[in-house]
């Protein structure tokens, strides 16, 4: 069969064709899954470095886990879930008495909520009597009360005068706005009663 | 003596064909043996790689199941970010009112008394066409002093006070009772009278 001149031809291509098969049927496709492979393990790795990067990230958040509660906590408390108008009066009595300024009237408004922020604003409007620094110190306490409040406006004029006396005090009467929060979405008369199930979610965090 | 080569040229040239024929024979085993010999590198390769993958997919979800365990703490980090921002929504824009009471004290002439004291601050809002940006409210009132010249002390003096601009006393008038001189006046707050909370720092509003 091999005889002859054409016979070293024919073993040759016999022996590279079959070669070709091999290589076509078997060390090829073995060369694309080891490709494959890579492929499949570089992509592990990726995986395994941002899965890394992501339990770092969360190592870091458990161990400033305890501040981000004292953090919840303390705000909760200046902005807490319910209005708490109770707790708001006498806050604002303690204020005043540590001032010695003395109360003529003390308004609560209706709570509003305020979409962008997303809390309800109380507004406050006290009228008081006191001297100018008795005042400022009144209006310090404001700005320093556990509970979040701001002041928005403060109107002095001379205190009113005992009208059988002719005494000059040095007595100012205070009218203040001020406003407080409450994390409650719908809060005040008329509203759904008890915190917003969400605030009340974090909260409970 | 000479040689005489007995076999005919055809059957020589047959050997040869035949020699050359078992070279190529064997050379086409060799290369068989390469093909094949590369093919178990690969299948080792490949194994060794699998085996690589399955390692790290193993460590993978380990991972992902300690992340998953952890992740309630992102989820805390992420509320009291989300408080800390609804406190600083609930400070902007405050200035401290017991401050510029105190200022106010500070800078008022001793011959000269205020009958009323307006302040008012409002949040800072995006500035508008024509007006001016950064004030943020002003102090009004009025009173009494004893010459023009405790008047213009103190509207210098109220220039003075930072985060407080533009003093303008609108009337002064002959109090012939007193014989002093009324006044009114007024002063408008920039920015700059705001507590650092009413800046939106977020350091300050804890």
């Amino acid at each position: 069969m091999l005889r002859g001149s054409r016979g070293p031809i024919v073993a040759g291509a016999g022996a590279v064709a079959l070669a070709a098969i091999l290589v076509f049927f078997l060390v090829l496709p073995k060369m694309g899954e080891v490709s494959s492979a890579n492929a499949d393990l570089v992509a592990a790795q990726a995986q395994q470095s941002t899965l890394e990067s992501q339990l770092a990230a969360l190592e870091q958040a458990e161990a400033a886990a305890p501040e981000a509660k004292a953090t919840i906590q303390r705000v909760e408390q200046q902005i807490p879930p319910t209005v708490d108008e109770a707790g708001l009066l006498l806050l604002i009595r303690n204020a005043a008495e540590r001032s010695g300024i003395v109360f003529s009237q003390l308004t609560p408004g209706t709570p509003t909520l305020d979409a962008t922020s997303g809390l309800s604003a109380i507004p406050l409007a006290i009228t008081a009597t006191g001297s100018y620094f008795q005042i400022a110190e009144f209006l310090y306490s404001i700005e320093t009360l556990p509970r979040a409040a701001k002041v928005l406006t403060v109107t002095l004029a001379p205190g009113s005068a005992d009208a059988t006396t002719t005494t000059v005090t040095n007595l100012l009467q205070l009218q203040a706005s001020a406003v407080l929060y409450t994390s409650d979405l719908s809060a005040g008369p008329g509203s759904e009663p008890g915190p917003t199930e969400d605030a009340a979610a974090l909260g409970g965090a | 003596m000479s040689q005489v080569n007995l076999l005919p040229p055809d059957i020589l040239q047959a050997q040869r064909y035949r020699r050359l024929t078992s070279l190529v024979f064997l050379g086409g085993i060799v290369l068989l043996v390469l093909v094949f010999g590369y093919y178990l590198l690969q299948a080792n390769k490949l194994s060794g790689v699998n085996d690589e993958v399955a390692a790290k997919n193993a460590s993978n979800a380990s991972l992902q199941a300690d992340i998953a365990e952890k992740q309630k703490f992102a989820d805390l980090q992420a509320k009291a970010q989300e408080k800390q921002q609804l406190l600083a929504a609930a400070y902007a824009g405050e200035a401290s009112f017991s401050a510029l009471l105190m200022d106010f004290s500070r800078v008022i002439p001793s011959d000269a008394f205020v009958n009323s004291l307006a302040l008012q601050v409002s949040e800072p809002v995006a500035p508008v066409e024509g007006a001016t940006a950064g004030l943020v409210g002003t102090i009004t009132g009025s009173g009494t002093a004893a010459s023009i010249d405790s008047i213009s002390v103190f509207l210098t003096r109220l220039e003075q006070v930072k985060g407080w601009v533009n003093p303008w006393i609108a009337t002064v008038s002959e109090n012939p009772e007193l014989a002093a001189y009324d006044y009114s006046l007024s002063v408008d707050l920039t920015d700059e009278v705001m507590t650092d909370r009413g800046k939106g720092s977020p350091d300050a509003a804890g």
